[in-house]
């Protein structure tokens, strides 16, 4: 039977255990160095031994400070912004000058082991979370693509920890509601069960002042279920299923020729995800083996009025549904006090895209983008269209797959530490598409008694094609740590690649259909598809000092890290000039980034804790000339120059037992200065959010008064230009609430 | 000098394919045939007058680059007078073709009528993939064409030309900028270019009219301009001379691609056209022209790509 199991089954790796076991020792504060080893299955080592910048956010402060999405992470990693471009389906993340806002995500998501490939379905709410761990700068030997800027590896409550209900209530301004409930169980101590559901409702901040009606409202349920079984020491299987489904409304974009958001079509976005991860681990006195097999599926529907104006210009809707399956296997060396210890490990996956992106061009924009553009170049010839709306149609079908091996080996001499690791990666997408429009137009001609027919035009375009790209690329890493004695840390040099796939900017394709139309009305130039629609991988080189330490004598953690990155043909999001619909994924020639970040946690006295984090980024284009602008030297759009977050938590006990308590908890988030575009002729100044909130906590519940940006502060998240027109987006006011938590 | 380069070029050539070539090696023959318009002009008065029909046909050994040039049914002067060339040596300047200088021959064997001072290039036609729906559409004829010059005796030079000629170079073109001042840009096209700009000179010998077609069109190097996929003005004024042909007009409202078929754009009129031919076998032109009062092409091209060697053995 225990060989059938071994044959059968394979066991998680016991850091798993090992770190469940120590997160409940955690008070307050974000940890920097962690006596836990987390993200156990691609650790060879201990995190603070790790030549690796990283931050960890326990279960405590992420319902402390109502982490529930990655946006909230932002909020207190350094040099990590995850701003809120007004939709779930915009995931964008920056670190340390890397990102971009479409396609290929330059930072890697994990939930409970399972890979995220689409940065699509990035952004939605994880309840009893229990530990985050993001690694700044790049993971792609470990990780592979799109592993660029970092990866955040986020693990859930797990049902061999936990026992019992854990249920909360929020409501807050907004029109705010947001449940869950969760139940935890161990029917022994080889198996476990947990489920757990949440509902959220907003009614929304922003209102559109063209129906009087709220913008951003948003409802989503969630659910979760987690399998555990450990059938003995040495086997574990961990079954992670996710059902995720949100309802939003619309972009609170403002138009700034009327300091107004007004628009007059629907705006919307649905998404219904479905993810099921099963890692099966064999865990032996010498080394450990771990299998993770995930399957995800995607099916959303983004719907915009594209000009964002009152005027019916045209709608975008874009719907998609994708399936991805990931396997991985790694296996690594378990004696962590031998001199030397190994990594292997192989991934593949396969992601298949459908998709259909029509565009329907309204009165307005037929009128002003087509005709008068037609008219003007044939005043004597005067067209009108057949009728006040049409589509161009896009279809897309996009199979991707991907396959890799990589390897890390880890030296230890004394209390250096050398490693290397290496992966070589290799992917093949191609796009199929379809690009179709039906449509006609009379031509007048003038004539002495007005205009009369002269002759009509029937437009009927249906091109397909397919493209294919593959990319095969090396990444190597190196570094040498120094451990500190006392386990007070390291300091530690680094340098390695970082890789972001290339791929198809599918947006643009409406832009082609509506210039070949306008070519063959003689008024446009035809767009070269493989041109305009494929964008090349990126690749960066990045090189890291830095630097853990725990002082114990004043129960303080550190981390300080200095990082330079040269990264060539970086994914732009760029808005081309001129009259086109969709935005263009470019790769500019070469950047520089360059900075620092800072975190401290201090307990200066009892029951009070300071958590500090600090991240400067200095990002320029080294050369990018894009045919008609040299923007050399200029700073990389929609990036932070610094991000700051102070935190103080008090906790004041009410009895001599401790069991009743007051915790404070003030803090301040600081974002900025960030440059709207590429001539940084537009920037958004640093601006910083104040928080507040009192908890008051029982044994088993507590009751929270949360507030965040108190002061009202005034800021922008996002700024674009479309047809000439700019847009800002303006960031939330002061938000409030209060919560009820309650665990039996 | 040139004339000893080519000569002693040819020589080696010759000398060099004859000594490669033994007894049972193939030989690789080419042959084909054109018909062009004639432009036969008098020495002895000036008058030009143009004769379509007859043909000439290249028969060339490609091994040895030898080869002859015979004619059939060609009308000079209005007579019957073919001839031809006893086998000599050509040139390859590019892939396929063959360029004959001052092949012997004699008008119907007869010595008192000598073909002097001639160049014939016989070569392929088919770079061209524009094709335009309409009345000006564009069928790649993928076969030869014959470009010749040549004198019969002292009294008569006849040159060849084609019905329709397609012609890839520079533009210059000047228009105003946004400030008020004036832009100049060239405009290249050649076989690599993507999607060039193509010239063409369409002959309508009966109404003796011509038209100038442009594909893929630009008046400036803005990039804003959209590109016309076809300008047609048509209506020219055709003057055939002895140094060559003259294509002319002044305010032709050209007729602009629109949907697969042309409209009258009377907002690019064409204040004035003037083509000339400017080498001695007609391949290569000069064409200028305005456009709305504000836009100036200045275009320099040829409808053959090679660049073509001097008759250095010309009387």
């Amino acid at each position: 039977m225990k060989r059938i199991k071994h044959i059968i089954l394979l066991c998680l790796f016991s850091g798993f255990t090992a770190h469940a076991e120590n997160s409940e020792k955690i008070e307050n504060g974000t940890i920097m160095l962690d006596e836990i080893n987390v993200t156990a299955v691609k650790q060879i080592d201990r995190m603070r031994e790790e030549p690796q910048a990283s931050t960890v956010i326990s279960n405590q402060e992420a319902e402390q400070l109502g982490i529930v999405t990655m946006r909230g992470v932002s909020d207190v990693v350094p040099n990590f912004y995850m701003p809120d471009y007004g939709s779930r389906i915009t995931s964008t993340i920056y670190v340390r000058g890397i990102g971009a806002r479409m396609d290929q995500p330059s930072v890697g998501l994990n939930v409970d082991n399972v890979p995220y490939l689409n940065k699509d379905a990035y952004d939605f709410d994880i309840t009893d979370i229990s530990s985050v761990v993001m690694l700044r700068g790049p993971q792609s030997t470990l990780y592979g693509r799109n592993t660029m800027a970092g990866v955040i590896n986020i693990t859930t409550l797990s049902p061999m920890v936990y026992q019992g209900w854990r249920t909360f209530l929020e409501v807050g301004n907004g029109g705010r509601v947001r449940v869950s409930a969760g139940w935890y169980h161990k029917f022994s101590e080889k198996t476990g069960f947990s489920v757990s559901a949440d509902y959220s409702h907003l009614k929304g901040f922003f209102t559109n002042e063209y129906n009087k009606e709220k913008l951003d409202k948003e409802n989503g349920f969630g659910l979760r279920t987690k399998f555990i079984w450990k059938p003995d020491q040495e086997l574990r299987m961990q079954n992670v299923l996710g059902l995720n489904y949100v309802r939003q409304g619309g972009y609170p974009y403002e138009y700034t020729g009327t300091g107004k958001i007004e628009y007059n079509d629907t705006c919307f976005y649905h998404r219904f995800t479905l993810t099921d991860g099963l890692t099966l681990g064999l865990n032996k006195e010498k080394f450990s083996l771990t299998n993770i097999a995930s399957v995800q599926h995607i099916d959303d529907n983004m719907t915009l009025d594209q000009d964002f104006l009152p005027e019916s210009y045209f709608t975008l809707t874009q719907k998609k549904k994708e399936t991805s399956l990931t396997e991985e296997i790694v296996v690594k060396s378990n004696e962590t006090d031998r001199k030397y210890l190994w990594m292997f490990g192989a991934m593949a996956f396969y992601k298949h895209l459908d998709m259909d992106a029509p565009v329907i061009f309204k009165d307005v924009g037929i009128k002003e983008l087509i005709e008068s553009h037609r008219n003007d170049a044939n005043p004597s010839f005067p067209i009108s269209w057949d009728t006040r709306t049409f589509p161009l149609n896009s279809l897309f079908t996009i199979p991707t797959w991907g396959i890799s091996a990589y390897h890390e080996s880890e030296l230890n001499i004394g209390n250096w530490e050398f490693t290397g690791a290496l992966r070589l990666d290799y992917e093949k997408s191609i796009l199929n598409f379809r690009s179709f429009c039906n449509t006609g137009y009379e031509i007048y001609q003038e004539t002495e008694s007005g205009l009369e027919p002269y002759r009509h035009v029937d437009i009927d375009i249906d091109d397909t094609g397919r493209l294919r790209k593959d990319f095969l690329t090396l990444l190597p890493k190196l570094a040498v740590s120094y451990i500190l004695p006392d386990n007070r840390g390291n300091i530690y040099a680094k340098v390695a690649k970082g890789y972001k796939a290339g791929g198809f900017n599918t947006q643009m394709f409406s832009d082609v259909l509506q210039q070949r139309l306008m070519s063959i009305m003689g008024i446009g130039s035809k767009y070269d598809v493989a041109d305009i629609v494929s964008y090349k991988p990126e690749k960066s080189w990045n090189y890291e000092l830095g630097t853990h330490l725990a002082v114990a004598e004043i129960k303080s953690t550190f981390e300080l890290t200095a990082f330079y990155i040269d990264c060539r043909d970086q994914q732009l999001t760029m808005f081309p000039d001129g009259t086109t619909t969709g935005r263009i994924m470019t790769n500019a020639g070469t950047t520089r980034s360059f900075g620092f970040e800072f975190s401290a946690s201090v307990n200066p006295v009892s029951n009070l804790d300071i958590n500090l984090s600090y991240g400067y980024t200095n990002a320029r284009f080294k050369k990018f000339f894009n045919g008609i602008y040299d923007y050399s030297g200029k700073y990389l759009p929609y990036i932070p120059s610094n991000t700051l977050f102070v935190q103080g938590v008090y906790v004041l006990p009410l009895t001599n037992k401790k069991d009743r308590q007051l915790v404070f908890d003030v803090n301040m988030r600081g974002t900025g200065s960030i440059y709207w575009n590429e001539e940084n002729s537009l920037k958004q100044d640093f601006y910083a959010l104040l928080g507040a909130s009192v908890t008051f906590k029982m044994k088993n519940w507590e009751f929270k008064l949360w507030g965040k940006n108190l002061t009202s502060t005034d800021y922008y998240t996002f700024y674009f230009k479309s047809m000439g027109n700019e847009f800002l987006q303006r960031g939330r006011g002061t938000e409030a609430g209060v919560s009820i938590r309650w665990n039996l | 000098m040139k004339n000893l380069f080519y000569s002693t070029f040819a020589l080696i050539s010759a000398i060099g394919i004859t000594s490669c070539t033994t007894d049972g090696y193939q030989e690789y023959k080419r042959n084909f045939e054109a018909s062009p318009i004639n432009i036969i002009t008098n020495l002895e008065t000036g008058e030009t007058t143009t004769s379509k029909g007859g043909t000439y046909g290249f028969e060339l050994n490609i091994t040895k680059f030898v080869g002859t040039i015979t004619t059939d049914k060609l009308i000079i002067n209005n007579n019957s007078w073919n001839f031809a060339t006893e086998e000599s040596s050509f040139l390859s300047v590019d892939t396929n073709d063959a360029l004959f200088f001052n092949p012997k021959a004699n008008v119907n064997g007869n010595s008192t009528l000598p073909i002097k001072n001639s160049i014939f290039l016989g070569t392929p036609y088919f770079y061209f993939s524009t094709n335009y729906a309409g009345d000006y559409t564009y069928r790649p004829p993928y076969g030869y064409v014959v470009a010749a010059s040549y004198e019969i005796d002292d009294t008569y030079l006849v040159r060849t030309f084609q019905e329709d000629t397609f012609y890839l170079g520079t533009t210059i073109t000047t228009y105003p900028s946004s400030d008020g001042g004036t832009v100049t840009a060239e405009i290249k096209a050649d076989d690599n270019t993507n999607n060039p700009m193509v010239y063409r000179i369409h002959l309508d010998l009966e109404k003796k009219t011509a038209a100038l077609i442009i594909y893929n069109g630009k008046f400036s190097a803005v990039p804003a301009e959209p590109t016309k996929e076809v300008i047609i003005a048509d209506g020219l004024n055709v003057e055939f001379t002895k140094d060559g042909v003259r294509v002319y007009g002044e305010n032709i409202v050209p007729e602009v691609g629109e949907a697969g078929a042309t409209t009258p754009n009377p907002r690019y009129v064409f204040n004035e056209i003037d083509f000339t031919t400017t080498n001695e076998i007609l391949t290569e032109c000069r064409l200028t022209y305005k456009v709305a009062g504000i836009y100036t092409g200045d275009f320099t091209g040829k409808y053959v790509l090679e660049s073509l060697p001097e008759n250095d053995d010309k009387e």
